[in-house]
C-alpha cells in the first residue's frame, strides 16, 4: 500500500512516464505452500535439494544445488530464489528484495559440532536503500534443547533440537538447528534480516 | 513575552522536569538518550507546530509534499533536506477572496531553515528560517526558533518572527538597535520579483510559542501562541482572527503518510495531509533474480584450445546466459589468458551490479586458462569504461568478508577506448542492424499554470529505433493524447525577447499528435578521455536542427569538461514537420564536478536560445540509489525587466529511478523540471542523449560510490 501512494505521489510530482505493471498494487494472493515432498518425488530429482519456506510472506520452494566454491553451497531455485549454505547453515542468500549478503557464523558452527557453547559472535552483512553494505554483529547463545523426530520424504529422522539465541543492537532473533546422528543438519529456521524475517530450511537430500 | 504565552507553557515545563529526571536515571544505568522523534508538518509544510515552526530538521535527505487547508487558504509545499542542516521549501499557495469583484491569488514562495545549534542534552535546537527568500510572497517572513525536547514525548517551542510573524502583539525590531534599517519593512518592489528580497529581519518582531505533546508513537497534539495576525486575509474576508491561540492533532498513518486537524483563531477548523519519504530508503527494497553462481574452476582442469568454432561457440553461450540475466553481448574477444566482453546493461540501475553478473557468467563459459576478464559496458554503442578483474579473485570472494569492497579495489578501471577496440571477428555476424519498437503509456502534467495549477495528459506514445553499426541510431517517438485538459491552457504572457519557451502551452494545444523526436545520432570515441555525440534532426517538441557535443571526462577523475554546439529551427506548433522562421546558433561550455557525498555541481555558460549569453548554475544531490533532488538557475545579459515575471530563471527538479519505485531491475528513471515560471531568457535547448549523464555510471567516483551491489 505505502508503495502505491508513494507512486501516486512521485506522479503526480514527476510526471511518471511509464507507470509499471512491476508494482506491486494489492500485495498479490498469498502463495500456496507447497505439498510436503514424497520419497517417490525425490528420488525423481537428482542431486542435493533443500525445501526453504518463508514464514512472512508463506512462500516456499524447492531450491537444488547450482554450484559449490570451497565449502559454499549456493541452491538456487527455478523462479531464482538463492541461499548459500556452509556446512548445512545458512550464510548468504539472493534473489530476495532485502538479501542477507554474507554471514560470518564461524564460531556458530564450531559450537553446533560440540553440542553448544556461549558468547558466540556472528556478523551480518546487508545492504541499505543506497545499496551501501551494513555491519550488524550479534552476540549468541547456542544451547541443546531436546530432541525431535521430523518427517522428511516419508522418513523419519531423529534429530537433537538447538537453540540460538541472539541479540544485537538493533534486533534478537533465535535460530533453532535439528542435527541427525553423525551430525548433519536436516532442518534450520535461521534469520535473514529485519524485512525477510526466519528462512525455514528443509534438506531434503543433504 | 507575553503573558498569555508563558501561560501556555508553564505546566508543561514542570512536567518536563519530571521527565528530564526520569530520563538521566536512565542515563546513569548506561542506556542512550532516546533520540527525538523526526518532526511533524506545519500548515507551511516544514517542521513546526501549526502555523508557526520549530527549530527541528528533518532527517538528512527527507522529501516532504504537503497541503493545508484552513479559512479559503491552501498551500502546498514541497520541502527537502538538501544537508543535515539546510532545508528548503517550494510552495505554491492559494487564497481566495471573498471581496466583491476580487481575484484569487495564486502565490508562489522559496524558504531556506538553517539548524544553527543541534539540540543536545542541555542545548535547544536553534534553527534560523526565510519564509519566501524572494521577499514578493504575501507569506513572507523570518523567525529564530528554539525548541527542546523535555522528554521523547514532549518538546516546546518559543521563537522571535519577523514579517508575517511580527504583524500580532509586536514590538520595536531588537535589531533596530544595530541598525536604523531595520525599524521599518521595506515592502515596495519595483523589479518583477523573484529575485533576492533585501528586507529580510525588518520591521516590528514579536515572540510566538507553542508545545507539542506525543502520546503514541502516531499520534501528536500541538497547541501554539501564534503571532501571525492574518492581516492580508482577514482584509479579503476570508475569516475573523478572534485568538491567538490554536489546538490541533497530527495522525500518523503509516511511515509516509500524516493527517491533522486544527481549530484556529478561535473561529477556523483547518486540515493538512502529507506525504514524506526519504530517498535513501526505497519501499520495496531491490529485487532481482539471484545471479549465476561463480563457477570455481576445477584444480588442475585443462586449457582449451580456441579455435574461431570454439570462440564463436564460447560467444554464444555467453550471450545466451546474458540474455537470461537482462544483459546484452556485444562483443566478446578470447585472446591467450584475457577474455574481453563488450556488453549492453539495458536492465541494472546499478553499474557495478551488471558488471558483477556479467563477471559471473564468464567464471561459467570461459576456458579454464582464461585469469583476466575485461567488461566494457557500452552506451549508445560507444564504450563507457572498462573494468579489468581477476578471474581468481571472483572465485575467492564470492562469499567473503568485505568481498564488495575488495573485489573493487582488486579491480582495474580505465578508460575503455583502447580496451573496448575488438577485431571484427569478436562481433557476432547478426547483432547489427538492430530494430527496436515499444508503446508505453504516459501521464504529463502541467504545473503551475496560474489558472490551474493542475493540469495532465495521459495518452500513449510510439517509439522506434533502428541501429545500423554500433553508434548511429535512427530514432523517432510519436506521441497521441487520450485525455486529458491540457490543450485548455491559455496563457499568453507578452515578452521582449524572442519568443523560444514561453509558449509552450500552444505545443500542448495543437500538438496533438506530436511527433516529440525523430533523429540521426552519432557517438564516437574521439580519444581515450573523449567521448563525441552528433545529432540530427527533428532534436526536441519546440526545436529541430543539428547538435554536435565533445565530452573530456578521464575515468578516475571528478572533473568532466563538454563543448556543444547546436543549430537550432523553431518547429510549429503542431510537432510535425513543419518549422517557424525563428533560427539560432546556440551553445555551451560546461563543467562537470562530483563533490562527493552525492553533491554534484555543473556550469554551463554559452549562448541561449533566445540570443542572450549567461551561464546555468546547478546543484544536485544524488542518491546512490539514483534518486536525485537539485535546483538551477541562469544568469544573462538579459535584464529582469526584460525577462518580466521572476526576473532570471530558476527551479528545481526530482528524478527517481523506476527501480527506486518497484524494488524490480529498471534503468529507466522519472522526473521533472519545475520553474516558477516559463520564460525566454536562460532557455536551453533540449537534446536527448547528452554525454555526461551517460557514462558517469561507468566512472569514479560514482561507480565506486555503489561497488556495494557488485554482488547482489
Amino acid at each position: 500500500m505505502r508503495s502505491l501512494v508513494l507512486c501516486l505521489a512521485l506522479t503526480l510530482l514527476t510526471g511518471c512516464d511509464r507507470v509499471r505493471e512491476a508494482i506491486p498494487l494489492f500485495g498479490g494472493a498469498a502463495p500456496e505452500p507447497l505439498p510436503p515432498i514424497t520419497a517417490a518425488e525425490l528420488a525423481a530429482l537428482p542431486g542435493p535439494l533443500i525445501r526453504v519456506d518463508l514464514p512472512v510472506t508463506g512462500a516456499s520452494a524447492r531450491l537444488g544445488l547450482a554450484a559449490t566454491n570451497g565449502p559454499h553451497r549456493t541452491y538456487i531455485s527455478p523462479d531464482q530464489i538463492g541461499l548459500v549454505l556452509r556446512d548445512g547453515t545458512l550464510v548468504a542468500t539472493r534473489g530476495f528484495s532485502y538479501d542477507l549478503m554474507f554471514a560470518d557464523n564461524e564460531e556458530t558452527r564450531t559450537a553446533l559440532r560440540s553440542g553448544g557453547g556461549s558468547a558466540l559472535v556472528r556478523v551480518h552483512r546487508t545492504l541499505d536503500g543506497e545499496r551501501h553494505e551494513v555491519i550488524s554483529s550479534f552476540v549468541c547463545d547456542l544451547r541443546p534443547a531436546g530432541t525431535d523426530t521430523l518427517a522428511i520424504a516419508g522418513q523419519s529422522v531423529r534429530t537433537q533440537l538447538l537453540r540460538e539465541s541472539c541479540t544485537g543492537p538493533e534486533a534478537d532473533f533465535v535460530n533453532k538447528y535439528w542435527i541427525a546422528p553423525g551430525g548433519t543438519l536436516r532442518k534450520s529456521i535461521e534469520w535473514v534480516g529485519p524485512e525477510t524475517g526466519y528462512a525455514e530450511i528443509t534438506h531434503l537430500r543433504p | 513575552m507575553s503573558a498569555a504565552l508563558l501561560a501556555l507553557l508553564a505546566p508543561v515545563a514542570t512536567l518536563g522536569q519530571y521527565m528530564t529526571g526520569e530520563t538521566d536515571i536512565r542515563l546513569a544505568a548506561g542506556a542512550l538518550p532516546p533520540a527525538p522523534p523526526p518532526p511533524t508538518l506545519s500548515f507551511y509544510g516544514t517542521p513546526g507546530l501549526i502555523d508557526m515552526p520549530t527549530a527541528e530538521a528533518l532527517p538528512d535527505g527527507q522529501l516532504a509534499f504537503s497541503t493545508a487547508y484552513f479559512a479559503g487558504s491552501t498551500r502546498n509545499t514541497l520541502t527537502f533536506q538538501i544537508f543535515p542542516r539546510l532545508a528548503g521549501a517550494f510552495r505554491y499557495s492559494i487564497i481566495e477572496n471573498e471581496n466583491a469583484g476580487g481575484r484569487t491569488l495564486y502565490d508562489r514562495s522559496l524558504d531556506l531553515a538553517f539548524q544553527l545549534v543541534e539540540e543536545d542534552r542541555r542545548l535547544p535546537g536553534i534553527a534560523i528560517g526565510l519564509r519566501d527568500i524572494g521577499g514578493t510572497s504575501v507569506l513572507s517572513s523570518e523567525y529564530v526558533a528554539a525548541t527542546k525536547h523535555l522528554s521523547p514525548k514532549v518538546a516546546i517551542t518559543a521563537g522571535l518572527g519577523w514579517g508575517r510573524l511580527g504583524t500580532y502583539d509586536g514590538f520595536d525590531n531588537p535589531l533596530g538597535a544595530l541598525d536604523d534599517g531595520f525599524d521599518v519593512r521595506e515592502t515596495e518592489r519595483d523589479d518583477p520579483g523573484g529575485q533576492l528580497s533585501g528586507n529580510y529581519f525588518q520591521g516590528d518582531a514579536a515572540v510566538f510559542g507553542g508545545v507539542e505533546w506525543r502520546p503514541t508513537d502516531r499520534l501528536s497534539v500541538v497547541a501554539e501562541y501564534s503571532t501571525d495576525d492574518y492581516v492580508y486575509e482577514t482584509g479579503r474576508g476570508l475569516f475573523e482572527r478572534e485568538s491567538p491561540f490554536n489546538f490541533g492533532a497530527k495522525y500518523k498513518v503509516n511511515d509516509s503518510i500524516t493527517l491533522g486537524g486544527y481549530a484556529l483563531y478561535g473561529t477556523e477548523i483547518g486540515i493538512t495531509a502529507s506525504i514524506s519519504f526519504n530517498p535513501k530508503t526505497p519501499p520495496n527494497g531491490f529485487a532481482a533474480g539471484a545471479p549465476l553462481p561463480v563457477l570455481r574452476r576445477a584444480p588442475g582442469a585443462e586449457p582449451l584450445s580456441v579455435t574461431p568454432a570454439v570462440s564463436t561457440a564460447l560467444r554464444d553461450a555467453v550471450s545466451t546466459a546474458l540474455d537470461a540475466y537482462g544483459l546484452g553481448l556485444d562483443a566478446l574477444e578470447i585472446s591467450g589468458r584475457r577474455a574481453t566482453l563488450r556488453m549492453y546493461n539495458t536492465t541494472y540501475e546499478s553499474a557495478p551490479m551488471a558488471v558483477g553478473r556479467a563477471a559471473r557468467v564468464l567464471t561459467a563459459v570461459m576456458p579454464s586458462q582464461v585469469d583476466t576478464f575485461v567488461i566494457v559496458p557500452i552506451v549508445n554503442g560507444i564504450p563507457a569504461s572498462a573494468v579489468t578483474l581477476r578471474r581468481g579473485d571472483l572465485e575467492d570472494l564470492e562469499y567473503a568478508p568485505d568481498n564488495a569492497w575488495t573485489i573493487y579495489a582488486r579491480s582495474r578501471l580505465t578508460g575503455g577506448a583502447a580496451e573496448g577496440k575488438l577485431p571484427p571477428a569478436a562481433y557476432p555476424d547478426d547483432l547489427y542492424p538492430k530494430l527496436d519498437f515499444g508503446i508505453s503509456p504516459y501521464l504529463q502534467p502541467a504545473l503551475f499554470d496560474p489558472d490551474d495549477p493542475l493540469r495532465a495528459d495521459v495518452g500513449l506514445r510510439f517509439t522506434a529505433s533502428y541501429e545500423p553499426s554500433p553508434g548511429l541510431v535512427l530514432s523517432g517517438s510519436l506521441k497521441k493524447r487520450l485525455l486529458g485538459n491540457r490543450d485548455e491552457a491559455d496563457r499568453d504572457d507578452p515578452s521582449e525577447l524572442p519568443v523560444v519557451r514561453s509558449d509552450i502551452a500552444r505545443y500542448a494545444q495543437e500538438g496533438d499528435p506530436a511527433l516529440e523526436y525523430l533523429t540521426g545520432e552519432y557517438f564516437f570515441r574521439p580519444g581515450q578521455d573523449y567521448y563525441g555525440r552528433v545529432t540530427a534532426g527533428l532534436l526536441e517538441r519546440m526545436y529541430g536542427g543539428v547538435s554536435g557535443e565533445v565530452l573530456w571526462k578521464p575515468v578516475d577523475s571528478r572533473l568532466g569538461l563538454g563543448v556543444e554546439l547546436n543549430y537550432a529551427r523553431k518547429r510549429d506548433y503542431d510537432i510535425l514537420f513543419d518549422f517557424q522562421d525563428y533560427e539560432t546558433a546556440t551553445g555551451h561550455a560546461s563543467a562537470y564536478y562530483d563533490f562527493g557525498g552525492g553533491y554534484l555541481g555543473q556550469i554551463d555558460a554559452g549562448r541561449y536560445l533566445a540570443g542572450d549569453w549567461g551561464a546555468t548554475f546547478s546543484l544536485d544531490r544524488e542518491f546512490d540509489n539514483g534518486a536525485r533532488v537539485g535546483a538551477f538557475f541562469t544568469r544573462t545579459d538579459v535584464s529582469a525587466e526584460e525577462f518580466g515575471e521572476g526576473s532570471f530563471d530558476k527551479g528545481i527538479r526530482v528524478s527517481i529511478p523506476l527501480n527506486y519505485l518497484t524494488g524490480q531491475p529498471d534503468r529507466s528513471s522519472t522526473g521533472t523540471s519545475l520553474r516558477l515560471v516559463q520564460r525566454d531568457g536562460g532557455q536551453r535547448l533540449n537534446v536527448r542523449n547528452r554525454l555526461y549523464g551517460a557514462v558517469r555510471d561507468y566512472h569514479r567516483p560514482e561507480y565506486e560510490d555503489r561497488s556495494g551491489a557488485f554482488w547482489k
